[in-house]
């Protein structure tokens, strides 16, 4: 169960999205870049009780958008519904949901319209904050590919106008 | 005793041999062994009973008129406890008897029975701080307290009043008896006593009443000796209980509060953090006043009911978060404001702390987090000081400062409103999805309980904070805080604790239960029916430790070794359990498991229907993780 510990944590108020991605990999680095990564986790959900909650906005729903530049097979055709069952085997619906719609300050929106199949795929090997990193080894690319195929898949949400219970934009939710 | 066991074994055998061991230990020691040539039969005494009319006299010192625990059971009936939560013990069996038998009637108060002392503590814990005074909780001295613990560490990083009293032996060297029964817990106790004279209990029991109830406020522990509790009272030497009165909480000193008043009103940015601040209404109401005097945005950390959630000047979901730009950052009873201050730009705000923590002489546990140097330490009672922190706000602003506020109070507004709008839209995906979206399942409840005098009880995080983003709370009971220690098994003795506070009053409990939590102590479900106890739970089964799944996801990344077995030890499935039946075995109205979204809202509406005939009910709902 999660234990509160407090001396770890990392200023908060930068948005962990906005990192660039670790530079080269060493032995060394690649450890402290786990500890570190680690701490930015705890610290993450740490967030989650104090001070910047804040739900997954449009601002905050593109995690490859600095890595999109970087090589990644845009090229390769995946498969949606072999991307649904990696969605949940490789654990991506824990923080972002099972249709990839993004839970508060645990894991942002992924879809609809999720982000390049190259710039997933660089942020799935390299992520820059507290999301596991996939490696290769984990997650080929073709089982990426099939993922993104999955999220593009996703139907639109219905809009608040269709849901009787958010009609009344402040008193009733 | 030796347990018979197999198919020879017979009842007619047992109650023979029974009888015959009865007799035996009655008979006069000549007699023994004559009879022990007898056929156990012809050894049943013949002669007829007495009369009842005639009972024969009892040997003196077997039945006594008046014992020490009629007079402990006077101190706490003294004191205005409602009720008592336990379950049983037997070095407290005097006083349990002298308080729930005739002599004390089982009123003022009433016990409640409990299935685990977990559980006894959890609902003291919900109890309190949803009604702002304690209960008592009985718990045997050594295996009932350490059941106990981890609740009451709870309780005590929560800085809630518990008052606990626990049976012990000093005579008796056996293993249900101990030395020092505090010493367990005193790391995270307030005060504890082991009196060994019913004055001196009597006087512990009023002065840890009163010391829970100052601030920082946390558990109390007072030892009820059993030997002193079952020993005869001779009339008329009983010693006075003495009268309880209340120690006025501690409130900031003028000339600081005054400088608080003038960091504030010469900020740019003021940013108010708030946690375990409002004990009541009237701490909310004054939370209120000073942000809009100043028009500056609340971060409400969430440890209570603090500041309207749909107020414009609530900034705790908004995005990018008002601390960046934060010149001068008041803390209200934020244990550290580390995490605050390092988050404003270069790390360069002034920092205000009013917090009771600040009074605080435990060091063993680090709950009160990272250390922060800050610039105006004000260790006193956050509410309690508030009055005349506004006050002094209130003469330092001039028109030029005001206007400068208004302008800034609008910009605050309209980004609020920015993100209440989004939470709704962001409730909106995955609405049909299987299992159940968490902001579907939020927003299926509020349709159902919108229109009740509605108390949400939850412990909030795992079910994304939803409630917090997007119901109208508004009043300090609309929500009741979080865990305190983060230590599961807290919430479904804490929400039936919280729905126990809110019967008197005629409120409408619902609680969102995490299936895990629920799993610790599910007892908790019995209490609620035998007490009649209405309290809406609706499952958030989403069949895992997900909190832990999701560090082993990390950890098998980071190892490279592949996501396969990352379930194992976090999942709760295979076989899945079924709340409803179980609820349902314990006398709660239960419906479930629901795993289409259409049916959520018609289960919950026969649900609302039980809940407010004055009983429990129960809806499973299949649900995602967050």
């Amino acid at each position: 169960m999660w234990c509160r510990n407090p001396d770890k944590e990392e200023p908060v108020g930068r948005n962990f999205l906005s990192r660039k991605p670790p530079a080269a990999d060493s032995a060394a680095a690649g450890l402290d870049r786990g500890l570190r990564s680690y701490r930015r986790f705890r610290a993450m959900v740490l967030l989650l009780i104090s001070v910047s909650i804040a739900p997954p906005t449009a601002q905050s729903r593109n995690p490859g958008a600095a890595a999109a530049d970087a090589g990644a097979p845009e090229s390769v055709v995946g498969n949606a519904d072999n991307g649904k069952r990696l969605f949940v085997r490789d654990g991506c619906y824990e923080c972002h949901g099972i249709e990839g719609q993004g839970a508060v300050g645990i894991g942002p929106r992924l879809a609809p319209d999720p982000i390049s199949l190259r710039a997933l795929t660089n942020y799935l090997r390299k992520p820059a904050g507290v999301m596991p990193p996939y490696s290769a080894a984990i997650l080929p690319d073709q089982e990426a590919a099939d993922i993104h195929a999955y999220l593009k898949a996703r139907p639109r949400p219905a809009g608040i106008d269709r849901i009787p219970t958010f009609k009344n934009p402040r008193r009733d939710p | 005793m030796a347990r018979a066991t197999g198919p020879s074994f017979k009842r007619r055998d047992f109650l023979k041999t029974a009888i015959t061991g009865a007799v035996s230990l009655a008979a006069p020691a000549t007699s023994v062994n004559a009879q022990q040539n007898e056929p156990a039969a012809r050894r049943v005494p013949t002669a007829p009973p007495a009369p009842e009319a005639d009972p024969p006299p009892e040997p003196a010192g077997l039945t006594l008129q008046r014992s020490g625990s009629d007079f402990m059971t006077d101190v706490i009936k003294s004191l205005p406890f409602e009720y008592i939560c336990a379950n049983p013990g037997d070095k407290f069996r005097a006083l349990q008897e002298s308080l729930t038998g005739p002599y004390g009637g089982n009123t003022s108060p009433e016990w409640i029975t409990c299935l685990h002392e977990d559980t006894s503590v959890g609902m003291a814990h919900g109890f309190a701080k949803m009604e702002g005074t304690p209960l008592c909780v009985f718990a045997h001295g050594t295996v009932g307290l350490q059941h106990a613990a981890m609740a009451i560490y709870n309780a005590y990083c929560d800085r809630i009043p518990i008052f606990l009293v626990v049976g012990n032996s000093l005579d008796i060297s056996d293993n249900h008896s101990v030395q020092d029964a505090a010493a367990m817990v005193r790391d995270f106790i307030r005060w504890d006593d082991a009196p060994v004279s019913l004055r001196r209990f009597a006087e512990s029991a009023i002065r840890a009443y009163k010391t829970a109830l100052t601030p920082p406020m946390m558990p109390v522990l007072l030892v009820a000796d059993s030997e002193l509790q079952e020993r005869p009272m001779p009339p008329g030497r009983e010693p006075p209980i003495p009268k309880l009165t209340r120690a006025q909480p501690p409130q900031g000193d003028s000339a600081s509060l005054a400088e608080a008043a003038r960091l504030l009103v010469a900020a740019e940015n003021p940013v108010i953090v708030v946690d375990k601040y409002a004990r009541t209404q009237a701490g909310v109401d004054h939370l209120v006043r000073l942000a809009e005097l100043l028009q500056a945005p609340i971060v409400d950390q969430a440890g209570r009911m603090n500041f309207p959630a749909q107020h414009p000047l609530n900034h705790s979901f908004v995005r990018p978060g008002a601390t960046g730009n934060a010149d001068v950052v008041l803390g209200l009873e934020v244990s550290s404001l580390y995490r605050t201050v390092q988050a404003t730009r270069r790390q360069s705000a002034t920092s205000i702390s009013i917090c009771s923590d600040g009074l605080l002489t435990k060091g063993n546990y680090q709950d009160t987090g990272r250390f922060q140097s800050v610039d105006l330490d004000i260790a006193a009672d956050a509410e309690t000081s508030l009055p005349p922190l506004i006050e002094a706000v209130e003469h330092r602003i001039t028109a030029d400062r005001k206007a400068l506020f208004e302008a800034r109070g609008r910009t605050l507004a309209a980004a609020q409103q920015k993100a209440f709008e989004q939470a709704r839209i962001d409730a909106t995906y995955a609405w049909d999805a299987t299992p159940i979206s968490t902001g579907r399942l939020s927003a299926e409840i509020w349709e159902a309980v919108k229109n009740e005098d509605w108390s949400f009880v939850s412990y909030i995080m795992h079910f994304s904070w939803w409630p917090l983003r997007t119901w109208p709370i508004e009043k300090r009971y609309h929500f009741n805080g979080g865990t305190g220690g983060n230590g599961m098994g807290y919430n479904a003795p804490a929400a039936l604790g919280a729905a126990l506070a809110n019967r008197k009053h005629g409120r409408f409990t619902v609680n969102v239960q995490g299936d895990g939590d629920l799993m610790y102590a599910p007892g908790v479900l019995w209490t609620a029916a035998h007490h009649r106890i209405p309290i809406l739970n609706v499952m958030h089964n989403n069949r895992a430790y997900h909190q832990e799944l999701m560090h082993l996801q990390r950890m098998a990344c980071r190892h490279s070794r592949g996501l396969d077995e990352v379930g194992i030890g976090v999942r709760i499935e295979n076989p899945d359990i079924d709340y409803a039946k179980m609820a349902a075995s314990m006398g709660v109205y239960a419906e479930g498991p629901i795993t289409n979204p259409k049916d959520i809202g018609p289960a919950l509406k026969r649900a609302v229907a039980v809940v407010k005939r004055g009983e429990p009910a129960l809806v499973d709902v299949v649900s995602q993780p967050r």
